[in-house]
């Protein structure tokens, strides 16, 4: 196909404010008579609230207001069950849960207000582990509740029993992920203004998913969405992790401002972040698998189990994409998952790029290399006796016939490019001196958008002006991830105009069309979709005005390169002089693109359906060097093959694989939030680390491109996809140098000489 | 929060008049990158804190200094100053070694030997050469000035024997011959912007095949840097090409369990101190051969 934009490596759209310092994010808005909050967190993970006394800091300096949880108007807010606490109310759960917030003229007297609380606490003995969270008589995180699941997700799929039956060879092991941290550069930011333009309050800032802010606000303020605003500003990255939290201080911020009637301004700090938001969560992943000795897995055993920390948050879908994903892209006749989510008293889990994939496929592609090891097979050969072609059944019985089933492609190219099987063999030989090569590799596929989680629909309205430019109007959020510049580009595409005749301003709950959030790598192919939509409806417009105008025939007028054709290929006009006639002639042209995804289905019974209407595959390998003498990793270069359906804008989806493999190669190699009863240890990138660009290793990727039936243009997802495969390849990698399994992230110095996590308060 | 007033002087005479002014109250500040980073952190020993004096223009106190037997280093001098100093890069390479593996470019631009000193964390990367090289640190006050070895200065982790009314003014670091052997090693999370898990630094000279002089000093392994004696000893006079590394390594691992007694990382850094010195060992001899 030829295109005009699309499929070409154009300009980002936000270039210009971004690289020369203009770009206002949250923090630096400013309103008139802006009061500065900060919130008093609790001192202990679990804890009986027993009395908060304000009087000592109302009488500091500046102080215009303190709320607790008495001044919520509804204090228990989520976006799938409503058990997060706005501010602590009887027990703090979590070591993030706030207890008070002030607010003052300045963030100085803010800040020495809030040391002036004082608060009656009876420090209660919490639960810090899932695995003991689970058991039947297990103390409660949430008293009213029955016991402490969060969630179960089974699947059940033949019988496993006579799988193990047929199989020569069986492996059990385990494995283990920790919390991970989001790490966007920008700390949480909001600012509440109170009875703005005839909202109730207009909430500016850090927003990942206007829409469930603006819902929550709604919710805690016991207010009217059509009240209740929310405008996004540029995002200093989110990563899954601007949602439940930015939510909660937004609601904060809010009834501040309505209690003081004025603005509001919350911004925390690298270490409240740390402490207050959620993290991706920590999974225990036990595996059993059978196969016969020519390799071909005859059945699947899974339990896994995540600690969903004080609240429900997304564990429930995180899990859900878990026990979809849990087998990987293998083939199995006989399947047995279960997944499941506990309540402890650790710092709550959420979203997190990857959501439910990554520590999944840590597990099980290291347990596929596990498996060649054990029936002496390279395990490029192992995987392609078993991987999804076109027309194969999934673990729920889903057959993958509409679209092309490209794993053999990317886990091929992937291996050619880096040279895997010569160097596997290579690094298996003995190796001198305590420098060791390794050379390892992982494969996914992962569901497209959110699945069976929930409805999936987006809406983009495109008014064309009287000069000829276009507004785009989306509900979907720029993340940084480069949104506004792939749907600027295919609105231009559909409409014959210049990338830079369209534009994407900014998602305001009070014009974009309210399409669910941000997240699940949706975007570009669900607002993709409404996007063209959006630009057919306005087409049909513009020939509809013109052939009954100009005496044309609709089917034979084109838009193209900024004029309208029509009969033998004659121009007609330019598309900016139709525009101003229109105007001036009272014909309206502004349309809407409302896109519904295709129909899934699941049985939360038996973990059947089709619960995603489209998937994409990649291979990463990663090739190592372990310094066998101290334990340090070094990731020499990494080759990421990722078919992402049609590449809308090339040099952004290489964008995308640099962060992710870059991100995966420090949940690989040195990420991990401690915690310790609750405690978490290290709140700050001075102890949380994550790759620095010396880290960084050689990238190559390669864009492979399988259009989808069902993708704008053939597109699908990439964001995620790139961050899930790096750990696993990471570990096979250190096996095949140092021949060393390692089973729990991260692979630090002391896993790699000593097998395990050593901390100041033992073993964890 | 912690408030404090913010002193800044521009002569030597002059902090050291302010240290006696506010009675000692005064906390002293050059590069900031430590101090900063316990202020932001509101750390226990800074409460109560009333003045930081800022030394970061005092006159004098950035001067690398050629003397006959030894290097004169300001205490102002930067990591950065050291790398680039054409002086330190001849005469005491080991140092621009160290410096090189700290932190950031940021990080090196601004921090100074003073800080890095003072500050006496058991992984910091310049004290353990200059404990191997035998620097001695120079303190002024308005008692007038004194000198000791560094050895004797750091008393403990971030602990030293510093009087509140004394700058460190200068470090002394003896040359050594300029055919002594020099190596580094630092153990660390990440590549860049990392503080050492263990850091080593190995100097020795070899006269016919054998180590001579031969000094190791070990950073993060003991609570403060210091020499393993038994390590050298037995090192010391050793044919390069026969040395038993097991038991040089099995040796190294138990001095630092005689030193520090057993922790919740011994068991990583009991087989890696050894593992580090056969490797810094190793890498000499390659460059011997
Ligand atoms: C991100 C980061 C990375 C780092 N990485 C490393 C690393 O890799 N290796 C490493 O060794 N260190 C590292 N550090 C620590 C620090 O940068 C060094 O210790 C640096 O040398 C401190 O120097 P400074 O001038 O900034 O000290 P300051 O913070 O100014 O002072 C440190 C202490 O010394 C006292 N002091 C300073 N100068 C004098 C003086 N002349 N007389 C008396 N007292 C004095 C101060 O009162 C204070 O107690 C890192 C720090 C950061 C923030």
């Amino acid at each position: 196909m030829d295109f005009k934009h699309v499929n070409k490596s154009e300009k980002r759209v936000d270039v210009y404010e971004k690289v020369t310092g203009k770009a206002k994010y949250g923090a630096d808005m400013k309103f008139q008579d802006m009061l500065y909050a900060k919130v008093l967190y609790t001192e202990y993970p679990y804890a009986k609230i027993k009395n908060i006394d304000t009087s000592k800091a109302e009488k500091q300096p500046g102080v215009k207001a303190i709320i607790t949880a008495e001044d919520i108007p509804n204090n228990e807010f989520g976006v799938i069950i409503e058990n997060q606490q706005v501010l602590a109310k009887e027990k703090a759960l979590y070591i993030g849960d706030g207890i008070a917030v002030v607010a003052a003229e300045t963030a100085k007297q803010a800040k020495k207000a809030v040391e002036k609380i004082e608060v009656e606490y009876e420090e209660l003995e919490g639960i810090y582990n899932p695995l003991k969270s689970r058991e039947e008589d297990s103390k409660l995180v949430h008293e009213e509740l029955e016991d402490n699941e969060v969630i179960h997700h089974p699947l059940r799929k033949g019988d496993i029993k006579n799988g193990f039956e047929n199989s020569d060879v069986i492996i059990e092991r385990e494995y283990d992920t920790p919390f991970i941290e989001q790490a966007y550069i920008e700390p949480e930011a909001v600012i509440a203004v109170p009875y703005q333009e005839n909202s109730t309050v207009t909430v500016y800032g850090s927003v990942q998913n206007p829409f469930a802010t603006q819902n929550a606000v709604a919710t805690v303020l016991q207010e009217d969405l059509n009240k209740v605003r929310v405008v996004q500003n540029h995002m200093g990255g989110a990563f899954g992790g601007k949602d439940e939290v930015v939510s909660s201080l937004s609601a904060r911020a809010s009834v501040l401002a309505l209690k003081t009637e004025r603005p509001i301004k919350l911004v925390n700090t690298r270490d409240e972040s740390i402490k207050e938001s959620y993290k991706r969560h920590p999974y225990n992943m036990k595996y059993r698998i059978g196969a016969t000795e020519d390799g071909k897995i005859q059945a699947m055993e899974i339990e896994a189990v995540a600690d969903s920390g004080a609240y429900a948050c997304q564990t429930p879908f995180v899990t859900w994409r878990s026990v979809v994903q849990a087998t990987g892209p293998y083939e199995v006749e006989n399947v047995k998952t279960d997944t499941y989510g506990y309540y402890t008293n650790n710092v709550y889990t959420g979203a997190m790029r990857g959501y439910g994939s990554p520590p999944i496929i840590f597990a099980q592609e290291s347990l596929m290399d596990e498996l060649a090891e054990e029936l002496d097979m390279d395990p490029v050969e192992l995987r392609l006796k078993n991987i999804y072609h076109n027309n194969s059944v999934t673990a729920s019985g889903q057959k993958l016939d509409n679209h092309e089933v490209s794993l053999e492609e990317v886990l091929t190219k992937a291996v050619d490019k880096s040279n895997f099987i010569e160097k596997y063999k290579e690094y298996q030989k003995e190796q001198s001196g305590s420098k060791k090569r390794g050379i390892g590799l992982s494969i996914s596929f992962r569901g497209c958008s959110l699945g069976a989680e929930a409805i999936d629909a987006a809406g983009i309205i495109l008014s064309l002006k009287k000069d000829g430019s276009v507004t785009l109007y989306s509900g979907l959020a720029e993340n940084g991830q480069g949104l506004k510049t792939v749907y600027c580009q295919m609105a231009a595409e559909e409409l014959g105009l210049d990338t830079s005749q369209v534009n994407f301003m900014e998602v305001d709950t009070l014009i974009s069309p309210d399409s669910g959030s941000t997240v699940a790598s949706r975007a570009t192919l669900i607002g993709g979709n409404a996007v063209k939509k959006a630009a057919d409806n306005l087409i049909d417009k513009i020939k509809e005005y013109i052939a009954d105008k100009y005496d044309q025939k609709e089917e034979d007028i084109v838009l193209k390169d900024g004029a309208i054709y029509g009969k033998k290929d004659v121009e007609i006009m330019k598309i900016t002089e139709m525009a101003s006639k229109a105007a001036m002639e009272g014909v309206y042209l502004t349309t809407y693109g409302w896109y519904v995804s295709p129909d899934i289905s699941w049985d939360e019974e038996t973990g059947h359906g089709n619960p995603y209407f489209t998937y994409v595959y990649g291979c990463q390998v990663a090739e190592v060097e372990v310094d066998t003498a101290t334990g340090e990793i070094d990731v020499l270069n990494m080759t990421a093959a990722h078919d992402v359906g049609r590449a809308i804008n090339p040099a952004n989806v290489k964008g995308q694989i640099y962060g992710g493999v870059l991100m995966g190669l420090g949940y690989g190699v040195m990420e991990e939030v401690k915690t310790n009863n609750g405690y978490i240890e290290n709140t700050n990138f001075d102890e949380y680390m994550i790759p620095t660009v010396k880290d960084m290793p050689d990238i190559e990727p390669i864009i492979v491109e399988n259009p989808d039936p069902n993708g704008p243009y053939g597109a699908k997802s990439i964001g995620e996809p790139t961050l899930e495969l790096g750990s696993a390849a990471i570990a096979n990698a250190v096996a095949n140098a140092a021949n060393k399994r390692i089973r729990s992230l991260p692979l630090n110095l002391e896993k790699i000489i000593v097998g395990k996590n050593l901390s100041k308060g033992g073993d964890h | 929060m912690i408030e404090f007033e913010a002193l800044k002087a521009q002569t030597l005479d002059e902090a050291v008049n302010i240290l006696d002014d506010k009675e000692n109250e005064a906390k002293i500040v050059a590069g900031g990158t430590d101090l900063l980073v316990s202020i932001h952190n509101e750390s226990e020993e800074l409460k109560g804190l009333n003045y930081i004096l800022d030394i970061s223009s005092v006159k004098g106190l950035e001067i690398i200094e050629d003397n006959e037997d030894y290097l004169k280093l300001g205490a102002l001098c930067t990591h950065s100053e050291i790398i680039d100093s054409v002086l330190i890069n001849e005469k005491l390479p080991i140092l621009r070694k160290a410096a090189q593996t700290i932190g950031s470019t940021q990080i090196r631009n601004r921090g100074t030997v003073g800080g890095n000193i003072n500050n006496s964390s058991p992984a910091a990367d310049l004290i353990t050469p200059l404990i191997a090289l035998g620097a001695a640190v120079v303190l002024h006050s308005s008692n007038g000035k004194r000198e000791l070895p560094l050895s004797e200065f750091i008393t403990g982790p971030y602990q030293n024997s510093r009087k509140e009314n004394e700058i460190l003014t200068a470090v002394k670091v003896p040359y050594l011959p300029t055919d002594y052997y020099n190596n580094y090693q630092k153990v660390q999370r990440r590549q860049a912007v990392a503080i050492a898990r263990i850091n080593l630094t190995v100097l020795t000279n070899i006269e016919k095949n054998k180590f001579k002089d031969i000094r190791i000093a070990f950073g993060s392994a003991t609570p403060t840097a210091i020499r393993f004696s038994e390590i050298e000893s037995e090192l010391e006079n050793t044919n390069i090409n026969q040395i038993d590394y097991d038991k040089i390594q099995e040796k190294t691992g138990q001095e630092m369990i005689d030193i520090t007694g057993e922790r919740w990382s011994t068991p990583y850094k009991k087989p890696v101190v050894g593992n580090l010195l056969k490797r810094a060992l190793q890498e000499i001899i390659k460059e011997v051969q």
